[in-house]
């Protein structure tokens, strides 16, 4: 069991929604945002935010920026750049530049950054029958 | 009548290409709330193919 990287619940409940013609929401109409952290607690599906969220700005992921690597995959990609000394340990998809659902929350090892490093993060996430 | 339970599989993992402003370049895959170090060579090799499974289960 993964204890760095977390599908959240409301991450979990937006896919449902999403298959559910009662719910579902078109493409336009929803966004995602990468932000980072420096908070190093274990993620948990119940996670609704970082735990200590940098200052920099997130960043809008925008459509052609995600991409489906495989048929039961979905892969987010970008980029933040420090704006000053930084320590970062954590990293989320939010749908909102500020606040937000939060859908999924990792932690990775700890980064110390200077003004003008920049992080490019791929995440995927892949859902599979286990019979596959 | 009989039902048949299916059980699914959730992965998430995650990439991390760090360029520093002098110029280097450092390369990550994050397991398990670790940074894994990798060659530009893997690096490349594990985001433009298939994800791999390992233990990034849900």
């Amino acid at each position: 069991m993964a204890t760095g990287q977390k599908w959240t619940d409301v991450g979990q409940a937006f896919a449902i929604d999403q298959l559910d013609k009662n719910t579902a929401v078109a493409a336009a109409s929803f966004s995602y945002y990468g932000a980072w952290g420096s908070g190093s607690t274990t993620p948990a599906v119940g996670d609704t935010a970082l735990v200590s969220e940098n200052a920099e700005a997130r960043t809008a992921i925008a459509a052609g920026n995600m991409s489906q690597p495989a048929s039961d995959t979905v892969r987010w990609v970008y980029l933040i750049t420090a704006t000053g000394t930084r320590t970062v340990q954590e990293t989320g998809i939010f749908s909102a530049s500020s606040a937000g659902n939060m859908h999924v929350r990792i932690v990775h090892g700890s980064l110390a950054l200077e003004s003008g490093d920049t992080v490019t993060y791929t995440v995927n996430l892949q859902l599979k029958d286990t019979s596959e | 009548m009989s039902q048949e339970t299916v059980f699914g599989e959730v992965e998430v993992n995650a990439f991390i290409e760090l360029k520093r402003k002098n110029g280097s370049t450092e390369y990550f895959m994050v397991c398990n709330g670790e940074n894994l170090t990798l060659t530009k060579e893997e690096y490349d090799y594990y985001i433009t193919s298939k994800p791999i499974p390992f233990d990034g289960a849900n």
